[in-house]
């Protein structure tokens, strides 16, 4: 599909206060046929300039290399053409502070025979510029050149300031709701009565989750949100909407890839029934978080429409207008306007890109783009509110390490697995080999944070105490010559 | 008996996100019991070569750790040469050539940790197909090999390879 079109279609794929500011691509396609039409006015037809940069391309090394750095300096950009005829041609971008000012620069050698090289109406025209000793030169301004670099800046500029706005109004959003799924996933503590703290004078071996507490997963459901927001967070985690973690291709994903798995995050997310909120507030609150990431993904889709059209529109002005592209020009708009992602184009001299880019701009520094910074924002906002399993879970069984065990060297394991690595003799930490399992004992149980396991994750504490009991007792029956089986031997 | 918890978790993760020239395919109808193969590490001589390797979990893992071997020959001073399983007595040397293919690796013997994983195990083998060591042999013919002339040696591990290890 031709690319306005495919790109008018992704901008009406978005809501309207997201495409309003974006770059017109029709209207720079229009300005660049403005350009073509200057150049033909002035005696620079594409095919004369393209013709120029061809013979000029080894006269151009030539030249480069005798050229002193500070005389670099003064120009922005600068892509020199010379001829057999001893002509030279130069497109430079001056760079005044942001404001992108084109123009062509005409030298021509002492013995030149301009006029039968080419037919150039306007040179009578221009005024001479102070001619260096080898011959005249002229300086002849692009106006409408100028108007379309002025165009795209400030079309850049725009979208750079909108998506300023979208930025703080999707952080005081996420504020919002992170503040409002606090109040309502809250642990045990908050809303059993019946919640008191074990203590360090409480015998560790008989500590058993009350038979209340046993109960309290309906209470808990009533009362808190906790649950909920686990089990879907779980979900959003799993699914790696924006970025992937795997070994194999790690980072950021592309738009088609985000899409698909944001889709397949909203069907398991309905399939688990977690959408089905039980009240009204935790189906809002759960709205909401789906449309910060549908946020997220149009933004990446605005993001990758924005570059696409910047990198077309300047390819396309490099073919139209034969001006040899100044290979660090989008380099220059693009940090100048900091926002959109662009793949810089090759250039259409090969020979001078690294060094043209190094010798005049100091490169911008990568910054993460928007989405990213979106993406971040979740994951530090709404993801600690609750407290993830996996980060209080026994390296050993992987299940939450309930009842935790610190060893002197400061590493947590469950009881159980500890218990079995001192019935097997075996000395070493799992973690650090410092010999410390042998000699933990009662007063080894971290209590503050046995607290905050049954507080946080009741469901899961208790579930593990009843299997540590399961495996413990099925261990005993066996060490009493009670089999598998039932068999017993006498 | 039901599989523990964590060798689910494991087996998932092994899955779902192989480490890069590691594959490890639980069996069907053991599933403590897995088909693995490993790229050899580019640069070593058992590059472009493909080993394949068995990995069992015993009854006691994570507190003992899983029993790795080669299937595929392989010419390297750290692990034993292989005789063929299908030769005429099967049953016989069944045995016998379960004491080969095994790997000189300390980690799994007396460094075990349950805190290791089938995955860290997985790539400490690969990190021995680009490092071997001859100071701590298994295949003592081949160490020696290895420190009197290892590019002798490594020109018949290359051999090896590309005799057994590929395809």
């Amino acid at each position: 599909m031709h690319f306005s079109k495919s790109y008018a279609q992704i901008l009406l794929s978005l809501p309207p206060g997201l495409r309003e500011n974006a770059i017109s691509y029709r209207q720079l396609k229009k300005l660049i046929n403005q350009v073509v039409q200057e150049l033909m006015l002035l005696g620079f037809s594409p095919e004369l300039v393209r013709d120029l940069v061809k013979q000029g391309n080894d006269a151009l090394h030539s030249m480069r290399e005798n050229e002193k750095p500070e005389e670099r300096t003064a120009l922005a950009i600068q892509s020199p053409v010379t001829t057999n005829s001893g002509l030279r041609l130069s497109y430079e971008v001056d760079n005044d502070l942001g404001h992108l000012v084109p123009r062509l620069r005409l030298i021509i050698d002492k013995g030149a025979n301009v006029d039968t090289a080419l037919q150039v109406p306007v040179l009578a025209s221009l005024e001479q510029s102070p001619a260096d000793s080898s011959g005249r030169e002229y300086i002849i301004p692009l106006v409408s050149d100028t108007a379309f670099f002025d165009f795209l800046t400030s079309a850049l500029n725009n979208l750079s300031t909108q998506l300023t706005v979208v930025h703080s109004q999707f952080m005081t959003d996420l504020e919002d709701l992170s503040k409002s799924i606090s109040k309502r996933a809250l642990p045990v503590s908050q809303v059993d009565a019946s919640y008191h703290p074990f203590t360090p004078s409480d015998d560790p071996g008989t500590i058993t989750v009350p038979s209340t507490r046993s109960a309290f997963r309906p209470k808990l459901d009533d009362k808190s949100d906790l649950y909920l927001w686990r089990q879907l967070l779980s979900l959003y985690i799993d699914a790696e909407v924006f970025d992937s973690v795997a070994e194999r291709n790690r980072g950021e994903r592309s738009l088609e890839d985000a899409e698909l798995r944001m889709a397949k995050f909203l069907e398991r997310a309905e399939k688990s029934g977690v959408l089905q909120g039980k009240s009204k507030k935790a189906n809002v609150e759960v709205q909401r978080f789906f449309r910060l990431n549908n946020m997220i993904l149009n933004l990446k889709k605005l993001n990758y429409a924005s570059s696409e059209a910047t990198r077309k529109i300047l390819k396309k002005h490099a073919k139209r207008t034969a001006l040899p592209f100044p290979p660090s020009l989008p380099r220059e708009i693009v940090s100048a306007v900091g926002v959109v992602d662009v793949e810089i184009p090759t250039a259409t001299d090969p020979p001078s890109t690294g060094r043209m880019s190094h010798a005049l701009i100091p490169l911008p520094q990568h910054c993460a783009s928007l989405p990213q910074l979106l993406i971040q924002a979740i994951g530090d906002t709404i993801l600690p509110i609750i407290p993830h399993v996996d980060d209080y879970s026994c390296v050993i069984c992987t299940s939450l390490a309930f009842k935790p065990i610190r060893l002197l060297c400061g590493h947590l394991f469950c009881v159980r697995c500890l218990v079995k690595m001192q019935k097997q003799g075996k000395p070493n930490c799992p973690m650090c080999r410092s010999p410390c399992v042998l000699t933990a004992d009662r007063s080894n149980v971290d209590w503050a944070l046995m607290n905050f396991m049954a507080d946080w994750f009741p469901v899961e504490s208790r579930d593990k105490l009843r299997s540590n009991e399961r495996e413990a007792n099925a261990e005993l029956a066996q060490q009493l010559g009670f089999d598998k089986g039932g068999c017993l031997v006498m | 008996m039901a599989l523990p918890k964590r060798i689910i978790k494991e087996t998932e993760r092994l899955v779902a996100d192989p480490a890069p020239g590691i594959v490890a395919e639980p069996h069907e109808d053991n599933l403590r019991y897995f088909d693995v193969r490993i790229k050899g590490p580019d640069g070593s001589p058992f590059q472009n070569g493909t080993f394949h390797l068995e990995l069992f979990l015993p009854e006691e893992y994570p507190m003992a750790p899983p029993k790795v071997r080669f299937l595929t020959k392989i010419y390297h001073p750290n692990i034993g040469a292989r005789i063929d399983k299908h030769t005429l007595t099967i049953r016989l040397i069944y045995r016998f050539a379960d004491k080969l293919g095994r790997i000189c690796l300390d980690i799994l013997k007396d460094k075990w940790s349950p805190a290791l994983q089938i995955r860290t195990v997985l790539l400490s083998v690969q990190a021995l197909l680009s490092a071997p060591n001859p100071d701590d042999p298994l295949a003592t013919d081949v160490a020696k090999h290895y420190k009197e002339d290892e590019k002798d040696a490594q020109r018949v591990s290359r051999e090896w390879t590309e005799k057994y290890a590929s395809g």
